[in-house]
């Protein structure tokens, strides 16, 4: 084959440069791999870790008789298989398949009706409490290292290029259950679900940054405003509700108000950066001042002196009906506050309005090449200012997300930076709703570990503000390309003049 | 203007000076700005004071009034903060009725207050103005700042040299470590893409958390005290001041000097060195430099270091001239203040030296304006006047419109973009 320069993307070139990452991962997971069995499983420790996995009484699946749980078990199995290999069903069923995203909803179906039986034949139904697992760390140690060593060697061996970013995931994910069950080895319980389930909370305000981010960014402006758009929607929304004395109504007249605070905000960026042409990152940041000043001032000056403004108020918590009766998964993904529905919903919907609307498309084509947007007799200034403004209007409700969400008062610095961790969770997700997700959960995982691991400074040998700079220092790695080269909209944070 | 030739010359040179006066300058933009910030801050003051409510809400029935104990409640404000942060009227007629030693410590006191407080954001601002004239954008101010100043105290509690010395080192510490860690910002950037505004926005945090551990640990912590505090600075190592014969609450030290030489330093840099000229053509046209043959990589690394460098003399001046001491929140806003302080000053250094002046002057200013207030109308709102101001001299356009100046389009620099990778 003919070598073509390494700048140039080719198919062949791709392959080389996903090859020479996947073999880097592999050696990465067999070296943490090794650290874990020489160092935890090697620590001289006859310790046991008790691993929680219950969370509250009213979320465990309900126990059912020998023969439902051989039929739950045969159902389960058939969706399952069925789902993994649509290749064997008949062409009706076939097109249902194809359907995007059903066929892992199935497999996902599948593999609970599964595990329900094969968790209720464990014994874990303890009393209607989920059972508490004893785990001795030493051998814990040895198998978790083994595992992330053996997906090490498959990676680095194999030089997978289209599956290796699921691997490296599945690998560390076993590496970080390692370093939490050594962590918490003792008398205190690691709960880890009470961990995941904190994650999502916490993920809530990224999830919403990191969506406002990629609407904006992929119609080509940037919006460095985000945390300024927090900080509006969390003060506005909970003066609003401490006026109304925490009604129902204004919990949800808040959130409104909180989006339109951060459309506002939206706005002055999209006027100075579309119709002003200044450059974006710029205004950005001077909003982010004006915001940081304006609560600074409000909160000495206002409510201080009349803190029945500032009042704690919590958003409602929902239990999904039956979902959120699954183990583990069932409290950390549907027994949470409204927000987090809402910022699922944002997901979903963001998703299909950018690649499967009208809308979407004209918003992606501006942020690629507003000069054929224009040609074509798109109006690229008034995409642009749609889609800052509706970008802002999703990152106030993220605002929301830090007063009403744990139902906290408003404090001075709480979004301490978390809207700048949004536009790198936008990079790590690729300018994708989806991936904002992912890396938003990712990332909430890791800010929920730093709170959580303060309970067990004790053990740990890391000082405790090492474990807190977690987040940030793999915000750094993330961006300075441990995810790979990634391409953002081509005409983005690029004023348009309009010929 | 080349109608009024023809006018009657009398009022030839006033319609003449009229039109002068709506050309744009930067001047105007700031004035105008200033304007803009105050006026804002009067609305705010109104808003937030319960007495002045309550008569707007008689407006009717009492117009004037209404509208005179508002105008005079803000201009009580902002005579405070005047006075506050640069002369104060009042010790100035005591200066010229009985010229004395206290009289003249009285009236220099809030200008040596200003000052003490610019001097580190002066420096602070010139190295982020370095960053944003090659289109590179610093955030990590605070880090650096963090990084300058603990290594200062590193040297003052290491090392026990002569006074001169002895800062001498310091400052050589710091500035290899701001370098350092903005420089590693820079490898990123140009070797893998990674954008500077969040590694190093990043460092910022990880800075803040790193010292938080420092100042626990047993060479910095004071032996038996657990408020936080490091060690202080011994005095061989600290700033020498200016005006302690006059009256030892002044504080102004030698930094000041050090920071206006640092300004004539980055004047010369920009203006007559050659890799002050590359890093001003990359920041212009990154294309049209890399045919010219300027490395783009490492202008972008050089910029960062010599950027980081600044931020770190910065920290440095602020430990030894002003806190003598590291606290957790040493680096304060410093980092974002010098960012807004360069941009006030336009990038340019002399413009950053008054902005960073400006700043002072807000911060004593503000302070004052929330001792001396009836209702204490909060520090915080010279905070929201000087974002304001900043605001609208970031965006020069939106003055000039709305009001109604000529020939702006000078001004308006759209200044490269603003993009990721």
């Amino acid at each position: 084959m003919a070598t073509v320069s390494k700048e140039i993307v080719t198919l062949s070139n791709i392959r080389v440069v996903s090859r020479a990452r996947s073999l880097a991962y592999g050696i990465a997971l067999m070296v943490l791999g090794a650290i874990e069995i020489l160092w935890y499983g090697g620590a001289s420790s006859k310790l046991n870790t008790i691993v929680q996995l219950g969370y509250n009484t009213a979320t465990v699946m309900p126990a059912v008789g020998a023969v439902w749980r051989i039929a739950l078990l045969l159902i389960g199995g058939g969706i399952t298989y069925l789902a993994i290999k649509p290749q064997t069903l008949a062409s009706f069923a076939k097109a249902i398949t194809t359907v995007r995203g059903l066929r892992s909803v199935a497999a996902i179906v599948g593999a609970y009706l599964v595990i329900w039986p094969v968790l209720l034949w464990a014994g874990v139904n303890h009393g209607g409490q989920l059972r508490t697992f004893s785990l001795p760390v030493a051998t814990t140690g040895y198998v978790l290292g083994a595992v992330s060593i053996a997906t090490g060697v498959l990676m680095a061996w194999r030089r997978v290029d289209r599956s290796a970013s699921g691997l490296l995931y599945g690998g560390l994910i076993v590496f970080m259950l390692g370093f939490l069950i050594w962590v918490a080895r003792g008398s205190l319980p690691l709960q880890l679900t009470g961990i995941l389930a904190s994650a999502v909370a916490v993920s809530t305000f990224l999830i919403f940054g990191s969506v406002s981010g990629t609407l904006c960014e992929r119609a080509g402006v940037v919006n460095i405003a985000i945390e300024g758009q927090f900080m509006a929607g969390a003060l506005s929304s909970v003066v609003f509700v401490s006026v109304f004395h925490g009604s129902g109504m204004s919990k949800t007249l808040a959130l409104l108000l909180a989006g339109l605070f951060g459309a506002l905000f939206g706005w002055v960026l999209a006027v100075m950066a579309l119709r002003y042409q200044a450059n974006q990152v710029i205004v950005g940041v001077v909003i982010v001042a004006f915001c940081t000043a304006m609560s600074q001032f409000l909160m000495t000056q206002v409510l201080d002196v009349h803190q029945n403004l500032n009042g704690s108020f919590g958003l409602p918590v929902w239990s999904v009906p039956v979902l959120s009766k699954i183990p583990v998964l069932g409290p950390v993904l549907f027994d949470q506050n409204v927000l987090v529905f809402f910022a699922f919903a944002v997901v979903i919907i963001s998703s299909f309005v950018l690649f499967r609307t009208r809308w979407g498309l004209r918003v992606r084509s501006v942020g690629e090449k507003p000069i054929a947007s224009e040609t074509v007799g798109i109006d690229v200034i008034r995409m642009r200012y749609s889609a800052v403004i509706i970008g802002g209007f999703v990152a106030g409700i993220g605002g929301a997300g830090f007063t009403l969400g744990p139902g906290s008062s408003f404090n001075y610095g709480m979004t301490s930076g978390y809207g700048y961790i949004a536009l790198a969770i936008m990079i790590f997700g690729r300018w994708r709703p989806y991936g904002a997700l992912m890396a938003s959960l990712l990332f909430g995982f890791t800010i929920a570990l730093s709170a959580n691991l303060n309970l067990y400074l004790g053990q740990l040998v890391i000082p405790q503000q090492f474990i807190s700079a977690l987040p940030y220092v793999i915000t750094i790695l993330v961006v300075s390309g441990v995810v790979g080269r990634i391409r953002p909209p081509a005409a983005d944070g690029v004023p348009f003049q309009r010929n | 203007m080349t109608d009024t030739a023809t006018r009657p010359p009398q009022i030839g040179r006033i319609v003449h000076f009229a039109l002068r006066a709506r050309q744009a300058n930067m001047f105007l933009v700031l004035l105008f700005s200033l304007f803009i910030g105050l006026v804002f801050g009067g609305f705010l003051i109104i808003l937030t004071t319960p007495a002045l409510m309550t008569s707007w809400g008689h407006f009717f029935s009492h117009p004037g009034g209404t509208i005179s104990s508002s105008f005079n409640t803000i201009w009580f404000a902002y005579e405070q903060l005047f006075q506050g942060a640069l002369v104060n009227f009042h010790s100035l007629r005591l200066l010229i009725d009985n010229p004395s030693k206290i009289n003249l410590a009285n009236v220099l006191a809030p200008l040596s207050g200003t000052l003490t407080y610019a001097t580190p954001l002066i420096v602070a601002g010139l190295g982020l103005a370095i960053g944003f004239r090659s289109s590179l954008f610093n955030i990590g101010g605070q880090g650096q700042v963090i990084v300058g100043g603990v290594l200062a105290l590193l040297v003052s509690i290491s090392f026990n040299l002569p006074p001169f010395f002895q800062v001498t080192l310091e400052i050589i510490a710091a500035v290899i470590g701001g370098a350092l860690v903005a420089g590693l910002a820079g490898v990123l950037k140009a070797y893998t893409g990674a954008h500077e505004v969040i590694v190093t926005m990043m460092s910022n945090y990880t800075m803040v958390l790193i010292l938080g551990y420092l100042l626990i640990t047993s060479v910095f912590a004071r032996p038996g005290v657990h408020d936080g505090a490091s060690k202080a600075i011994e005095v061989s190592g600290q700033l020498p001041y200016f005006l302690s014969h006059l009256n030892s609450a002044l504080l102004l030290n030698f930094g000041f000097p050090i920071a206006f030489v640092t300004v004539l330093a980055v004047q010369w840099f920009f203006n007559r060195s050659k890799t002050g000229f590359q890093l001003l053509m990359v920041g212009q046209n990154p294309d049209a430099a890399r045919v010219a043959g300027i490395f783009s990589r490492r202008s972008i690394i050089i910029c960062m270091a010599l950027s980081g460098a600044l931020l770190g003399l910065a920290g440095m001046l602020k430990i030894t001239g002003v806190d003598h001491l590291a606290t957790p929140n040493f680096g304060g806003s410093y980092g974002f203040d010098a960012i807004t302080v360069a941009l006030l000053g336009r990038n340019k250094p002399w413009g950053v030296f008054f902005g960073a002046i400006f700043f002072g002057v807000m911060y004593t200013g503000g302070a004052a304006m929330q001792a001396f207030t009836p209702t204490n109308i909060q520090f915080s709102l010279s905070q929201v006047i000087q974002a304001v101001v900043v605001f609208c001299v970031a965006t020069p356009a939106l003055v000039i419109e709305a009001f109604r100046l000529r020939d702006g389009a000078s001004l308006i620099s759209t200044n490269g973009s603003g993009g990721w990778v």
